[in-house]
């Protein structure tokens, strides 16, 4: 593979890590249908489909069942006058397959997190880590929405070292990713 | 899985590659990284990712500083969120600070981020951050006003926090910020600018003097005369009006706004204008619901999302009877914000205005919409004027008791004249009694002489008896005077019983001593008879012995005499023979040197022999 074709792979799976990893304080249609996507994927439908062929899986149809349901679901609970016709637009298969990748993103980024919270680093990343479970509690803090200085004063430490283990913890995320991608 | 630490060497070498490519183009380093680790392409490719990540990092802060011919210098990171991070810069052209809000590479739409900041620009109130500018090119980004206060002591400019962050410190300061976001979201609303996303995190409060601004328009709808605009996607499917839109924070939607909006509101309608100040109000309701609560009003829970409760129609958690620092909530308080937060749009506040003046109600002391009472109008009239209240409670209290006064006088004066009546009715009466009293007089007269003869003879019994009991009392006296003596020779007498035992036991035992001491002294006179006898016997013994001593004394002076004659025989005789020596010698000498040859040889003569009595008298 050419350089700079890694080196776009690479730019991807950084910035798709990196959005990942940001907080979403207010939330879109998007993000909310990004939710019920993620909660589609808990419920190991997603897993089931996996093991059928591209032309039976009929992905677009299963997800936007499950969101319709539960759009049901909470529209039935409330006042009968409030109900209407109206409903929210369901992105397209291209779209929701997206979703289903970040879902699956951030499931995997939570996961990591937490190992490198508890001073599990993944064999396979062989940049070393200056302080894995510092950086580890550090970005759990940051994808629960902390700010950095919050970060600092609730860890005691500097600003810049905050900042500093963010950065180390996002570029060992991006690499572990890049690995599981098969770029790496 | 646990990695095994890599070989010093590699880890040195993997800082060296780190430190020193950072600082090149990108385009150096796949070569760099192969030449640095020919034999390890796959380490070279992690390394290379990481720089790629590294330098990710950075960029928006690199953003800043190319952005607009390098006008702003960035400083600390203020805030981050999904799309964006907020910075702290410096207007060189303007000479001021700023905050500056940088989008994400692919973030929001350029339209979306003009929306943003005209929304923003549309509202002049001091409660509503200042947009100064936004850049609309490659890197976009929002100038807006730095909410910061300069230090009282050292004058240096301090940025502030959001409601979020920097918690009120008591109940009041909470009421305070909501009232001032209120009224900036009021005059947000007249100029139709409607924020739908307001939250702790988007009010931002001064550091000293502690006031409270609205930020963040990124949600707003809002309308110019034109068709309404809302900063989303969404937009662009927006003249679709029985499709919905969701947007907000999760755990500060009005329900209605989880279960979504219509894409197409208009802010000149009045029934969308409704609906998006009714959703605004719940908004005011769920910042003081957080504010005085510490939490939001749609709590996030296992399973469910906190904007699925919003739409499902469930009401908030009740809303406590304390703050988070411990005071007690006012129920009047707590009204206002279940009013604020109801279920349905049209029990809300009509406007923030209306929700802003409750609040001011509240925090002056002065009636609410909830206060209809007389009571509670009186109660709180009392708190608001203190003094008032206390001269008032003075006055009501002495025209009380002047009242009192007057009502005792007129008792007492009833009192004094049923008296009168009644101190007549007894004067009569104190006559006739005098009458019966002087009979009773003499009445009384006769029995007293008959009472003092009776005394006198009774003076005379108790002499008698004064006499009897002198009598009683000296015999009982003497009584136990005699026993107290019975009782002390009855003690004196078992105290001689006892010391005669005692003298009985010493006499038997100086008997004894006695008739020990005789026999010793009998045996006594026994031995000295004996010794008396042995004295006269050594005696005579000593006399024998002096006579045998004066015999011996004289038999050697004998003896020595002879002695001394002996020694004078041995003297002479030794004398003697040393003559006949020197004769002997002479005459040898005499033969020797008249012979004169070896022929004639004298016989040696045996000088000892020749004197056998002088050599035995020597020894």
């Amino acid at each position: 593979m050419a350089d700079d074709q890694i080196a776009q792979q690479l730019e991807r799976i950084i910035r798709r890590v990196k959005r990942s990893m940001n907080y979403r304080g207010s939330y879109s249609t998007r993000d909310i249908l990004g939710s019920l996507v993620a909660r589609w994927v808990q419920s190991g439908e997603w897993e089931r489909l996996k093991q059928l062929p591209d032309d039976q899986r009929h992905l677009g149809e299963s997800v936007r069942r499950f969101i319709l349901d539960r759009f049901d679901q909470l529209r039935r609970r409330g006042k009968r006058e409030e109900l209407d016709d109206a409903a929210i637009a369901l992105p397209d298969d291209q779209v929701l397959a997206e979703m289903i990748e970040l879902a699956e993103l951030r499931a995997w980024i939570a996961r990591q997190v937490a190992e490198l919270a508890a001073g599990i680093v993944d064999a396979r990343v062989r940049v070393p880590l200056a302080e894995p479970a510092e950086a580890g509690a550090i970005l759990q803090l940051h994808l629960g929405g902390k700010t950095q200085r919050e970060i600092a004063a609730a860890r005691g430490v500097s600003l810049g070292l905050v900042n500093k283990r963010i950065a180390e913890g996002t570029s060992y995320l991006a690499v572990l990713q890049g690995i599981e991608r098969g770029v790496l | 899985m646990t990695r095994d630490p890599p070989a010093a060497a590699i880890t040195a070498a993997i800082g060296v590659a780190l430190a020193e490519l950072a600082e090149r183009p990108a385009g150096e380093w796949p070569d760099a990284l192969r030449a640095r680790f020919p034999d390890d392409p796959a380490l070279a490719r992690q390394v290379l990712a990481w720089l790629h990540a590294q330098r990710a990092q950075a960029a928006d802060r690199d953003a800043l500083v190319l952005g607009d011919g390098a006008r702003y210098e960035p400083g600390v990171r203020l805030d981050a969120g999904a799309t964006a991070s907020v910075w702290r810069a410096y207007d060189r052209k303007l000479r001021r600070n700023v905050a500056i809000k940088v989008f994400d590479a692919g973030a929001p739409a350029i339209e979306e981020i003009l929306a943003e900041a005209r929304a923003a620009c549309e509202v002049t109130s001091e409660h509503v951050v200042r947009v100064f500018d936004v850049h609309d090119g490659e890197s976009p980004y929002i100038v807006m006003e730095l909410v910061g206060e300069h230090a009282p002591g050292t004058g240096a400019l301090e940025p502030g926090a959001s409601a979020a962050t920097g918690r009120p410190r008591d109940l009041w300061e909470a009421v305070r910020w909501v009232r001032d976001v209120a009224r900036g979201v009021h005059d947000a609303h007249l100029r139709n600018v409607f924020h739908r996303d307001l939250k702790p995190h988007n009010v931002l409060i001064t550091p000293f003097s502690r006031r409270a601004k609205i930020a963040d328009f990124g949600l707003a709808v809002f309308g110019t005369g034109r068709a309404a605009r809302s900063r989303s996607a969404d937009v662009e499917a927006g003249t679709d009006r029985a499709a919905l839109r969701i947007a907000g924070t999760p755990g500060y939607m009005a329900p209605e706004q989880a279960r979504g909006l219509g894409l197409a509101l208009d802010p000149r309608d009045p029934a969308d204008r409704a609906t998006l100040v009714a959703v605004d109000v719940w908004g005011l309701g769920a910042i003081a619901h957080d504010l005085l609560s510490g939490h939001p009003p749609w709590p996030c829970s296992d399973g469910v999302e906190a904007w699925e409760l919003a739409a499902s129609g469930a009401r908030p958690p009740p809303f406590p009877h304390r703050s988070p620092s411990g005071e007690r909530l006012p129920a009047r308080l707590a009204q206002i914000v279940d009013r604020a937060l109801a279920a349905r749009p049209g029990d809300r506040y009509p406007s923030a205005s209306a929700l802003a003046d409750e609040l001011h109600a509240v925090l002056g002391c002065r009636p609410t919409s909830f206060d209809r009472s007389p009571a509670a109008r009186l109660a709180l009239w009392s708190r608001r004027n203190p003094q008032l209240t206390v001269t008032a409670v003075v006055a009501v209290a002495l025209a009380g008791m002047t009242f009192a006064a007057y009502a005792a006088v007129l008792h007492l004066e009833g009192q004094r004249a049923a008296l009168a009546g009644e101190v007549r009715a007894v004067e009569s009466d104190k006559d006739r009694l005098a009458e019966q009293a002087r009979a009773a007089r003499r009445e009384l007269d006769e029995t007293e002489a008959n009472l003092r003869a009776q005394a006198a003879a009774l003076d005379t019994l108790r002499g008698s008896l004064r006499e009897a009991e002198t009598e009683f009392h000296a015999i009982v006296q003497a009584r136990e005077q005699a026993v107290r003596s019975a009782s002390l020779a009855t003690q004196a007498l078992a105290t001689v019983s006892s010391d005669r035992d005692v003298a009985e036991k010493t006499r038997d035992l100086y008997e004894s001593f006695w008739t020990r001491a005789r026999k010793e002294a009998t045996d006594a006179g026994r031995d000295r008879d004996a010794a008396a006898r042995d004295r006269d016997a050594a005696r005579a013994e000593r006399d024998q012995a002096s006579k045998e001593r004066d015999a011996a004394r004289a038999a050697i002076g004998r003896t020595e005499h002879e002695r001394d004659a002996a020694r004078a025989e041995r003297d002479r005789n030794a004398e003697a023979r040393h003559q006949a020596e020197a004769e002997v010698a002479k005459l040898l000498g005499e033969l020797t040197a008249a012979v004169g040859s070896d022929s004639v040889r004298p016989a040696a003569l045996p000088v000892e022999a020749s004197d056998p009595t002088t050599r035995g008298a020597v020894h």
